[in-house]
C-alpha cells in the first residue's frame, strides 16, 4: 500500500513540475513515470499465470552439516519488471512448529545457505508463492505452492566432532584454515576471511574466489554456531534450536553500504545546521539566491523580491556546503535506496526549476529524473531491467517528441519568453490559439504583460493559462525520412527472403550433384566418406538418424525404427567410414561396394516410404532423378 | 583385443572375479603410461588387484602403507654416511626397485609425502642431495585413497588429482562373483594360481605400439573443443586442463589399440572421456547443490559437442 502512495508523490512531483514548467524535458518526465508503470503492471498480470517456482536442495543430510538450498522462478515471458516472492519456511513434520521462515524474492536464482540441527524429518516449503510489480503497485498470488521433503540422518557414532562439544579439531569462528593445501575454489561470501582469497585467480576471472580450506568433513563448521532463538535474526518455533544461519548467498555487503549512508546523513545534517549557525554561511546563500533570481529575471518575464546582504558577500562557503550537502544527498540516495528521500530529492529538483523559473536542460533533467524513477524500483536491478526501463524511456521521448513538433525543444528549455512568442505569433498565423482573458493567480510579485510588455499594476498574484491547440506542421526530420525510405525497405526484405530460398535450394542441388560425382572417385576413402555421409543425411532427412551420437551408436535406433537387417547391415559398414576418417588406410574396393550397397539399399528403403513432398523435394534437391 | 593382454586378464581374473571391465581400464591406463587412483571401500580387493597385475605381467611390485608418520625419503631413499668410504652413499627407497607401486591410503600421509610421490610419478625420476636416480621403467602407481574414517586424513587436493590419468571405483562384486569368490579362496590365495604371461620388456613395446597409433586432426579437434567446453560450462568451475587433455589422448590411443585398431576414432574419446576426466572437474556450488555430479556435466558435453564423425 505504501508503495502505491511512494508512485503517487511521485506522480504528483513530476506533474507539479511539468504544471509549471511546460517544456519538453518534463513532459517526457511526467509521461514515462505514467507509461513505465503502466508497461509494469501488464507484464505482471501477463507473468501471473506463468510463473512457476522451483525448489532444490539435498533430499538426506547429516546432522550439524551446512548445506545449500536454492529456489528459483521460471516461466515463459517472466519479464523483468515482475518480483515473483513468497515465504521460504522450512518445519518438521512431525506436527511441530514452523523452525524456520524468511520472505525471498527471486527475480534471479537466490541461494541460501543453511546449517542442520537433530535428526528428523523435514520439509521446505515454499507458501504464499506472489508476483509483485517493480513498482510496488499490484500484488498477485500464485497458485502453486511447492513441499519438499528432506531427511536429517545422524553422523557416524564414530566421529567424535558432533554437535556442538569442542575438541582440538573443532575450528572457532576465528581461526584461520589451512589455506597451503587447499580444497577448492568458490566465491567469495560475506563473512568470508580475507586472507582465504585467492589472489590471483581473482584477477584472472575477475570475481573474487577464495581457497576453500581443507578441513574434516566430519568437523563442525565455523560460522554462526549461536543457538540462541534471542541472537538469530530468525524466526523459531517450539524446535527452534533446529536451523541456525540462513545466509542469502547473493545479499550484497549491507555492512559496508550501511556505514556510508551514516557518514552522509551526519554530513548532511551537519552542513544544513552550519549554513543556518555561521553568518557568512546564511549570508552566502541568500547571495547565492540574489543570482538566480537575476538569472530568472534575464531569461523569464518575472520580477523577484531579492535578499537585502551586503555587497561583495561571499558566496564560497555557502557553495562549499550546500555542494557539500548535495554530494550527501547522492549519497545517501544511491546507497540508502529509501523511498522517502528519493522522493524529497526528487521534489527539491522539481521544485527549485519551477521556483526559479530556471528548468535544467534537457540531458540533464531527464537523467536525473531516470536516476530517482530507477533507484525507487525494489528488487536486484539487473541489466535487463535496466533495458527496457531505457526502452520504454526513449520510446516514451519519442513518442512525446513526435507529438509536439514545430518548436525546437532546445531553444524551448531556455526561455519561457520565446516560447509566448511564439505562441503569439502562433496565434497570428491563426493556428487557432487562444487565450483565455480570466486573470488567475501568478507566482511571482510582478507580472508583465506578455501582448504590450507593459508592467501591469497588481496586488493580487495572477496566472495566465495559455490554451494551445496545436496542429501538426509537420512531421519531425527523422520521421519524414523513415516513412519515405520504408516501403524500399520491406520490398528489399522480402525479395532476399524469396530469393535466399531460392539460392538454398540451387546450393543444395549443387552440393548434392558435387556429392554424387565423388560417390565414384578414384580415392576409395573420399568415395567411402562420401556415400557414407550422404546415407546418413538420408535418414537424418526421415528422422531415423541419432542426433550427435556417432554412427557406430546409431544401429539401435535403426532396428527398432527400419529392421534389423538393415541396422546390421549399417553396422558393418560404420568400421569401413571410421577407417576412410581416422586412419591413413586406403581401403579396398569391397568396403567401396559395401557402403555403395548401403547407400542404394537407404535410397529404395526411404524413397519407397516417402511422402510426395518428401519425394519432390529428394528429386529436385537430392539430384534422384 | 589383443591376444596377449586377453591372457593377461584372464590370468588377473583368477584373483578379481567379476570385475572384468575395472581390469580392462586399468590395463589400458597403464598402456597409456598413467597413474590410476582407486577411490573406494576397505576390502575390495585393491591390494590383491595391483599385485595380480604385476604378477601377471612380469613386474616388481612395491606397496606403500601411508600412515601419518611416513616421510618423504621412506619412498624416494635418502643419502647415508658410510665411514668405510668416507662419503654419503645413496641408499635408494621403494620407488627405486618398483615397476608397479601401490600406494596405500595416499589421504592418510601428510602433504610434504604426497608431493614426493607425486613428483616421482611425474618425472620418473627421484632427486636426493642433488643427485637424480631415474625411475625404473615401466613405472606406474595406483593410489587409493580410503573414504571411510576421514578422521585425521590429508585430501588430494585437485591440483595433484589431475596427474592421475584415471580414477576408477573397484566396486563391491555381485552375488555371483562373491560366492565364485569365497569358493576359489577356501583352501589357497587369490594370487597362488597366477602365473606371468608377459614380461616387463613385452610391455614396453606395447606402450611403444600405443604411441604408433593414428590420430589425426578431426579428432585432436575434438579433445580440443570438449575441453573448451568443459572450462565454458557454467557448472563447472574448473575445467578440463591441457594436460587432461593430453591424457585423453593417450587413453583413447589405449583403447584403440587395445580394439585391434590403429587408427584413434571420435567413439574411442567418447568412451574414455568419463573416466579420465571426472575426478578432474570441480563444480560449482550451485551446480553440487542442485544435485549435479561431474559425470552428468561431463555427459552433457558430450551431447553437446559435436562429433567428430558428423562433421563433413
Amino acid at each position: 500500500m505504501i508503495r502505491r502512495f511512494y508512485w503517487l508523490l511521485w506522480l504528483l512531483v513530476t506533474g507539479g513540475l511539468y504544471f509549471f514548467e511546460n517544456n519538453t524535458a518534463p513532459r517526457i518526465i511526467f509521461a514515462s513515470s505514467v507509461l513505465i508503470p503502466c508497461l509494469s503492471l501488464l507484464s505482471t498480470f501477463w507473468c501471473a499465470e506463468r510463473v512457476r517456482f522451483e525448489l532444490t536442495a539435498p533430499a538426506t543430510l547429516p546432522e550439524n552439516a551446512e548445506f545449500f538450498c536454492r529456489i528459483s522462478a521460471s516461466g515463459s515471458k517472466l519479464l523483468p519488471f515482475t518480483l515473483p516472492g513468497g515465504i521460504f519456511q522450512i518445519s518438521s513434520t512431525d506436527g511441530a512448529d514452523i523452525c524456520l521462515s524468511k520472505p525471498f524474492s527471486c527475480e534471479t536464482p537466490k541461494m541460501f545457505r543453511l546449517r542442520t540441527g537433530s535428526p528428523g524429518t523435514f520439509a521446505f516449503h515454499i507458501s504464499d508463492p506472489v508476483i509483485e510489480d517493480r513498482f510496488g503497485l499490484c500484488r498477485i498470488p500464485v497458485s502453486a505452492s511447492i513441499e519438499k521433503q528432506f531427511f536429517i540422518t545422524t553422523r557416524n557414532p564414530d566421529a567424535n566432532n558432533t554437535g556442538s562439544g569442542g575438541n582440538g579439531n573443532q575450528e572457532t569462528p576465528n581461526s584461520m584454515p589451512d589455506l597451503s593445501a587447499y580444497n577448492g575454489i568458490r566465491e567469495y561470501i560475506p563473512g568470508d576471511p580475507i586472507r582465504a582469497i585467492h589472489w590471483k585467480l581473482s584477477a584472472k576471472t575477475g570475481r573474487i574466489l577464495i581457497r576453500e580450506a581443507d578441513r574434516d568433513p566430519e568437523a563442525e563448521t565455523s560460522a554462526s554456531a549461536d543457538n540462541n532463538p534471542k541472537n538469530t535474526p530468525l524466526e523459531a518455533g517450539n524446535s527452534g534450536d533446529h536451523f541456525v544461519l540462513l545466509s542469502d548467498l547473493h545479499a550484497p555487503n549491507a555492512q559496508l553500504r550501511k556505514r556510508l549512508q551514516n557518514c552522509c546523513i551526519v554530513t548532511l545534517l551537519l552542513c544544513l545546521v552550519l549554513i543556518f549557525l555561521i553568518p557568512q554561511a546564511r549570508l552566502g546563500t541568500e547571495a547565492l539566491c540574489n543570482r538566480l533570481f537575476s538569472a530568472s529575471e534575464a531569461l523569464n518575464a518575472y520580477a523577484y523580491q531579492y535578499f537585502d546582504i551586503p555587497a561583495g558577500q561571499s558566496t564560497v562557503p555557502a557553495s562549499i556546503l550546500l555542494g557539500l550537502a548535495g554530494f550527501c544527498m547522492a549519497g545517501i540516495a544511491l546507497t540508502g535506496k529509501a523511498p522517502l528521500f528519493l522522493l524529497l530529492t526528487a521534489a527539491l529538483t522539481a521544485g527549485f526549476q519551477a521556483y526559479f523559473g530556471l528548468p535544467f536542460p534537457l540531458y540533464l533533467n531527464i537523467p536525473i529524473f531516470a536516476v530517482l524513477g530507477w533507484l525507487l524500483l525494489r528488487g536486484k536491478l539487473s541489466r535487463k531491467l535496466f533495458l527496457f526501463y531505457l526502452s520504454g524511456l526513449i520510446l516514451t521521448a519519442m513518442i512525446i517528441t513526435a507529438q509536439y513538433p514545430g518548436v525546437d525543444p532546445w531553444i524551448e528549455t531556455r526561455s519561457e519568453s520565446l516560447r509566448d512568442k511564439l505562441t503569439i505569433a502562433a496565434d497570428l498565423t491563426d493556428s487557432g490559439i487562444s487565450e483565455t482573458d480570466e486573470k488567475a493567480e501568478t507566482r511571482h510579485v510582478n507580472s508583465r504583460s506578455l501582448i504590450t510588455g507593459e508592467n501591469e499594476s497588481n496586488v493580487s498574484r495572477e496566472f495566465r493559462p495559455v490554451i494551445q491547440k496545436k496542429e501538426q506542421i509537420s512531421l519531425p526530420e527523422w520521421a519524414e525520412s523513415l516513412s519515405s525510405v520504408l516501403p524500399y525497405i520491406i520490398v528489399v526484405l522480402a525479395s532476399l527472403f524469396f530469393i535466399a530460398g531460392l539460392i538454398r535450394f540451387v546450393l543444395r542441388r549443387i552440393d548434392a550433384a558435387e556429392a554424387r560425382k565423388r560417390f565414384s572417385s578414384a580415392d576409395n576413402a573420399e568415395a567411402i566418406l562420401t556415400m557414407f555421409r550422404h546415407t546418413a543425411r538420408w535418414l537424418d532427412f526421415f528422422g531415423y538418424g541419432s542426433g550427435n551420437l556417432p554412427y557406430r551408436d546409431w544401429s539401435g535406433n535403426l532396428r527398432n525404427s527400419l529392421s534389423e537387417s538393415y541396422a546390421d547391415q549399417f553396422s558393418q559398414c560404420v568400421p569401413f567410414f571410421e577407417e576412410a576418417l581416422y586412419s591413413d588406410h586406403k581401403p579396398g574396393a569391397e568396403k567401396v561396394e559395401a557402403v555403395r550397397s548401403l547407400l542404394n539399399h537407404t535410397e529404395d528403403l526411404l524413397y519407397n516410404q516417402a511422402n510426395r513432398s518428401q519425394r519432390l523435394r529428394l528429386k529436385f534437391s537430392e539430384c534422384l532423378l | 583385443m589383443r591376444s596377449e593382454l586377453e591372457a593377461v586378464i584372464q590370468e588377473i581374473e583368477k584373483a578379481i572375479i567379476g570385475k572384468r571391465s575395472v581390469i580392462e581400464k586399468i590395463l589400458m591406463a597403464m598402456l597409456a603410461d598413467g597413474h590410476i587412483l582407486l577411490d573406494d571401500v576397505p576390502g575390495v580387493g585393491k591390494t590383491t588387484l595391483a599385485a595380480a597385475i604385476a604378477r601377471a605381467m612380469g613386474m616388481e611390485n612395491r606397496r606403500i602403507q601411508f600412515t601419518p608418520d611416513v616421510l618423504p625419503s621412506d619412498i624416494v631413499g635418502f643419502s647415508i654416511y658410510e665411514k668405510e668410504s668416507d662419503r654419503f652413499v645413496y641408499q635408494p627407497g621403494i620407488l627405486n626397485r618398483a615397476n608397479l607401486v601401490l600406494a596405500d591410503e595416499i589421504n592418510r600421509t601428510s602433504a610434504r609425502t604426497q608431493s614426493a610421490l607425486l613428483e616421482a610419478m611425474e618425472e620418473r625420476q627421484v632427486t636426493v642431495d642433488g643427485e637424480t636416480h631415474r625411475l625404473e621403467r615401466p613405472f606406474l602407481v595406483i593410489a587409493t585413497e580410503n573414504n571411510v574414517g576421514t578422521l585425521g586424513t590429508q585430501h588430494l587436493p585437485y591440483a595433484q588429482m589431475d596427474r592421475f590419468l584415471v580414477r576408477l571405483s573397484i566396486g563391491y562384486p555381485d552375488h555371483e562373483a562373491q560366492v565364485a569368490m569365497l569358493r576359489q579362496q577356501r583352501h589357497h590365495g587369490p594370487l597362488e594360481n597366477i602365473r606371468p604371461v608377459m614380461t616387463k620388456e613385452t610391455f614396453l613395446g606395447m606402450q611403444r605400439s600405443v604411441r604408433d597409433v593414428t590420430v589425426r586432426d578431426n579428432v585432436l579437434e575434438y579433445i580440443s573443443r570438449l575441453t573448451i567446453a568443459s572450462r565454458d560450462s557454467d557448472a563447472a568451475e574448473i575445467g578440463i586442463s591441457p594436460r587432461c587433455a593430453v591424457h585423453l589422448e593417450h587413453t583413447a590411443m589405449a583403447k584403440a589399440w587395445m580394439d585391434g585398431r590403429d587408427y584413434v576414432t571420435g567413439t574411442d574419446v567418447r568412451d574414455v572421456f568419463t573416466d579420465v576426466c571426472t575426478h578432474r572437474l570441480l563444480l560449482t556450488p550451485q551446480a553440487e547443490s542442485e544435485g549435479f555430479t561431474p559425470e552428468q556435466i561431463l555427459q552433457d558435453l558430450l551431447n553437446s559437442v559435436k562429433n567428430p564423425d558428423l562433421i563433413r
